[in-house]
């Protein structure tokens, strides 16, 4: 049994609003994202069945919302049951994360994350050239955020001390970006920043969620509570040259830039 | 909400998600009412699907869409301007809130991505306006330098920096980009401590970096710094001059630039600090001790500060404690020197009369309560308030009577404690744990851990390395010493005097901290005599130099302890990270410096209190009189104390009469040379000696007056 199938027929939902909730995830799958997120939604075993109740509800309260405003509670509610999958499984846990982030991205976060230390948008431009080149950080930086909100990593399959990108042939950024199911899209890509980083003894890490995911389409559940932790959900492209495979994935909280391994590669 | 006319003609234009250019073209063809509501949505965060079905939608929303505002010509982003302004002006309106405030640094932040935007008109009223916070008026003034077109010079200087000191990070940004000079010179006009600092770091690297780019800008630095307020040339010292990027090129404010007196004593050798009279070599054997907090022994000797006391250090080729160490106490008198936790040895008698304490370097917390990562039960984490955390963590022990194991009696009594806080404080107990484990350890394994990994305890109680594999592995601290102190604090709420049941705590042979001495095999009878207070005496300032050495320059230390420690342990699983080890060896050890000492061990009431726990290590047959002769170090520190105040007592004397006297150059600088030995033992703590130095010193000066 997942969280999904014991939400539903826990006693919480009377027959008939089984039926509604069945009915608008039938619908739903019928959209252009729904196709991706229901499956997910049934698949789902590591959210606790009480928060998968929340969202079920949710979706029983606003199943004749048009579809955008239905969508936007779903995430609204999504946000409220974020790194709830419990810490993965995996002993020892990786030493060296990874986690690959667009350079326009990564900028403008900064700003978001302490515009007191970046509080044009040139500073953290030049931050992150310093990162590139490999500059040792200054105190302040070090203790700065790498993130406002919760991130998904990845890490080396073979040897968790080693390179989390080591699984890739090639030196293009979307090897990087297909493995590891970023958002894809026609026409140019920024540049992409690989950030590795040394995990914090302390860190734990989770098993991602259909909350986590909100309504991000390249996300797959682990579908099995024997899993051992997520895996990604790769481009279904068959891109030649490219090892593409699902790869490790977990979810941390908040990490600080100082665990960061210098110099912090970019790929095009 | 009804829906938004700009969605309306997005779906009518662009019904599939537009590319750049046809985004771009509908955009061209939005009315200022749909323009109005599309930068209202933006700026409200009311950013849902709709907004990221409009526009390109890659990763962050505002960044996105100012990057294609960008894009267009510049009549619509003047109207983009003019709808940013009506915007911030309505929320100016208003009575202030976080929401308000929040919207219109949102406005801000989209005019600083688009180089323009929110008029300056308003950006200026906005700084100028006293009314409003601080905060909005630094923002709106960050904003301002950002620009492309920028404001004239004359503005920037005008701005009010000395009342309103939260200005002068824009000011110094938005100058440095024509005038980086100029910019820095901004910081003359601050002359008390602005408070947050943090803002100064960019525009003064960037400044900088500028300034420096240029031959003759190194030197108007130097004399720019030079006469700013203090706290800022203390910043630029010690903040902006070590940036990696200014690092190598070696600024200093000023040719007095004051070094660190510690790191400076560190280079001192026999010949700096003794003229002829050098001591006699004394040889002292110590165990191989891999006991993190016991390495600053060897830590000593390796850098030297043994050495140049004339003490030589031999490792006596043996592993293991605490049989190693009883080993070496059978020894000839005064010829061995380890770290101990002092409370262990404390029921040994025997072995415990045959040594004493020379100093405390450090307080041990480190026990801590391991395990897995997915039990369902929180982690205390160093918080407070955290009394109902730790009632379910136990809760969870007893109900699942949890098999908890751990080495030695130090870990057992640490979760006594824990046992006994929480039977005192829950009403509704149910269960046990297990029958506590003590589990033996082997050499070169660490069998704790393996009975963690292999699932035979539930939970350990383990000290330094042990709970640094374990939180390798993903294991978590469910409770540490520091908690426990926490949750104390926590329960003695509403008791009339906490303090005392701190006290008793700490008195109590439950308690979870222990003294970490260094100890002699002489016994502290035999202290009061003279033959061995010379030596202990100068171990003791080797001690105290070796911590102050901690304080300001940790890195080196945990690098030697952490080859240390993998050298020894290549073959096995038991490689520690080095930043496992300093975060472990921060939480584990509170080292205490020389003027530390007295506050927190000796003291009536001091925290820490040595002798109320060396005294509660004791066995109860023990008679009185002989108690008092296991603990000595304050006696050692009291001895020190004294030395240090004859020595700067001397020292005002020596300048005194230097200053009055009429004495030879052959003298005086006899006697400089001489008060500098004086003072090279005083920068390491060996008072002892400094006392005689700066005794000959004076004797010196009056025989030649």
């Amino acid at each position: 049994m997942g969280s999904y199938s014991d939400a539903l027929t826990g006693g919480k939902f009377s027959p008939a609003q089984q039926d509604d909730i069945e009915k608008k995830l039938r619908e739903w799958y019928e959209t252009k994202n729904g196709i991706y997120i229901v499956p997910n939604i049934q698949r789902e075993v590591f959210l606790p069945v009480a928060r998968m109740e929340s969202l079920l509800q949710t979706i029983l309260d606003n199943k004749d919302a048009d579809q955008s405003e239905f969508e936007e509670k779903y995430q609204q509610e999504c946000y409220r049951h974020v790194i709830q999958g419990g810490a993965i499984r995996l002993f020892p846990l990786p030493d060296v994360l990874g986690r690959a982030v667009s350079t326009f991205d990564f900028i403008n976060k900064l700003q978001d994350i302490d515009d007191d230390l970046f509080s044009d948008p040139d500073m953290a431009a030049d931050f992150v050239v310093r990162l590139i080149a490999g500059d040792a950080l200054s105190v302040q930086e070090n203790d700065t955020l790498m993130s406002l909100y919760s991130v998904w990593v990845t890490w080396n399959e073979d040897d968790p001390t080693t390179d989390p990108f080591d699984f890739a042939f090639t030196n293009e950024a979307n090897e990087i970006r297909a493995n590891l199911g970023l958002e894809k899209k026609a026409g140019d890509y920024n540049p992409l920043l690989l950030l590795r980083y040394n995990r914090d003894i302390s860190l734990a890490l989770f098993n991602p969620t259909i909350a986590d995911a909100n309504t991000y389409i390249y996300f797959q559940t682990a579908g099995s509570l024997s899993e051992l932790h997520g895996w990604t959900k790769p481009w279904p492209d068959i891109l030649p040259g490219f090892n593409i495979k699902p790869r490790p994935e977990a979810i941390h909280e908040p990490e600080k830039l100082g665990l960061l391994l210098l110099p912090v590669e970019e790929r095009q | 909400m009804s829906k938004r006319k700009y969605l309306g003609k997005h779906e009518a234009i662009c019904p599939e998600r537009a590319n750049e250019d046809a985004f771009l073209d509908y955009l061209r063809k939005l009315d200022n009412e749909e323009w109005k509501e599309l930068i209202e949505d933006l700026i409200s965060e009311n950013s849902g699907p709709d907004l990221i079905a409009v526009g390109r939608a890659e990763g962050m929303l505002l960044a996105s869409y100012a990057s294609t505002f960008d894009k267009l010509e510049l009549p619509y982003r003047r109207l983009i301007g003019r709808v940013l302004d009506g915007i911030v002006n309505q929320h100016l309106s208003h009575p202030p809130s976080e929401r308000n405030n929040q919207i219109i640094e949102r406005s801000f932040k989209l005019s600083s991505l688009l180089r323009g935007g929110l008029s300056n008109n308003l950006l200026v009223h906005i700084i100028h306006n006293k009314e409003l916070p601080a905060r909005l008026r630094s923002r709106a003034a960050s904003t301002l330098a950002t620009y492309d077109i920028p404001m004239p010079e004359s503005f920037w200087r005008e701005l009010d920096v000395e009342k309103f000191p939260f200005l002068a990070p824009a000011i110094i940004n938005a100058m440095g980009k024509s005038n980086p000079l100029s910019a820095l010179e901004t910081f003359l006009r601050v002359p008390a401590f602005p408070g947050n600092l943090v803002p100064f770091e960019y525009p003064s690297r960037l400044a900088l970096r500028r300034i420096l780019a240029t031959d003759v800008g190194r030197g108007s630095v130097h004399s720019l710094v030079n006469n700013m307020p203090e706290w800022a040339r203390q910043y630029f010292e010690k903040h902006i001059f070590n940036l990696a990027e200014f690092r190598s090129q070696r600024i200093t404010v000023a040719e007095g630039r004051i070094e660190n007196p510690v790191l400076k004593a560190a280079d001192y050798n026999l010949n700096d600090l003794f003229d002829g009279g050098r001591p006699d070599e004394r040889i002292l054997t110590t165990p191989v001790d891999l006991i993190w907090d016991h390495q600053l022994i060897p830590f000593a000797e390796k850098m030297g500060f043994l050495g140049r006391l004339n003490i030589r250090l031999v490792d006596d080729g043996g592993y293991g404690f605490p049989d190693s160490h009883k080993k070496l106490f059978t020894k000839s008198e005064a010829s061995a020197l380890i770290a101990e936790p002092r409370k262990f040895i404390t029921e040994d008698t025997t072995y415990a009369a045959n040594s004493s304490d020379i100093a405390i370097t450090n307080i041990f917390t480190g026990f801590a309560l391991v395990g897995r990562a997915n039990l369902g039960i929180q982690p205390l984490d160093h918080r407070k308030d955290r009394r109902d955390v730790f009632i379910d963590l136990m809760r969870y022990i007893y109900s699942n009577a949890s098999v908890v194991s751990t080495l030695d009696r130090g870990g057992e009594k640490f979760f006594k404690l824990l046992q006994s806080l929480y039977e005192t404080h829950d009403v509704g107990i149910e269960g046990g744990p297990a029958p506590f484990r003590r589990i033996p350890s082997k050499p070169g394994t660490d069998t704790l851990f393996e009975k963690l990994q292999s699932g035979q305890a539930d939970f350990i109680i383990g000290a330094a390395p042990t709970v640094a594999l374990a939180l390798q592995a993903g294991y978590r601290i469910y409770v540490d010493s520091h908690d426990v102190e926490n949750v104390i604090e926590s329960f003695s709420e509403g008791v009339e005097d906490a303090r005392d049941l701190w006290r008793e705590i700490i008195s109590d042979v439950h308690s979870p901290f222990i003294h970490n001495c260094w100890n002699i095999n002489v016994s502290s009878k035999l202290w009061e005599g003279d033959v061995f207070k010379p030596l202990i005496l100068r171990l003791a300032s080797v001690a105290f130099y070796t911590i102050d050495y901690l304080k300001v320059n940790e890195g080196e230390v945990l690098k030697f302890i952490h080859e240390r420690w993998n050298d020894a342990h290549q073959q096995s699983k038991l490689q520690v990270r080095p930043d496992t080890l300093k975060r472990i060896f921060n939480d584990s050890y509170q080292f205490k410096t020389f003027e530390e000492n007295f506050e927190s061990f000796f003291y009536v009431n001091a925290k820490y209190n040595y002798k109320m726990s060396i005294l509660s290590g004791t066995p109860d047959s023990m008679k009185p009189e002989n108690r008092r002769k296991l603990y000595n170090a304050d006696n050692v520190f009291k001895e020190l104390s004294a030395l240090k105040q004859i020595y700067e007592n001397s020292v005002r004397e020596l300048n005194d009469r230097m200053s009055q006297r009429s004495i030879s150059r052959e003298a005086t600088s006899q006697v400089q040379a001489i008060e500098s030995y004086a003072r090279k033992h005083a920068d390491i703590r060996n008072y002892y000696d400094a006392v005689n130095y700066i005794q000959q010193a004076n004797d010196l000066v009056k025989e030649a007056a």
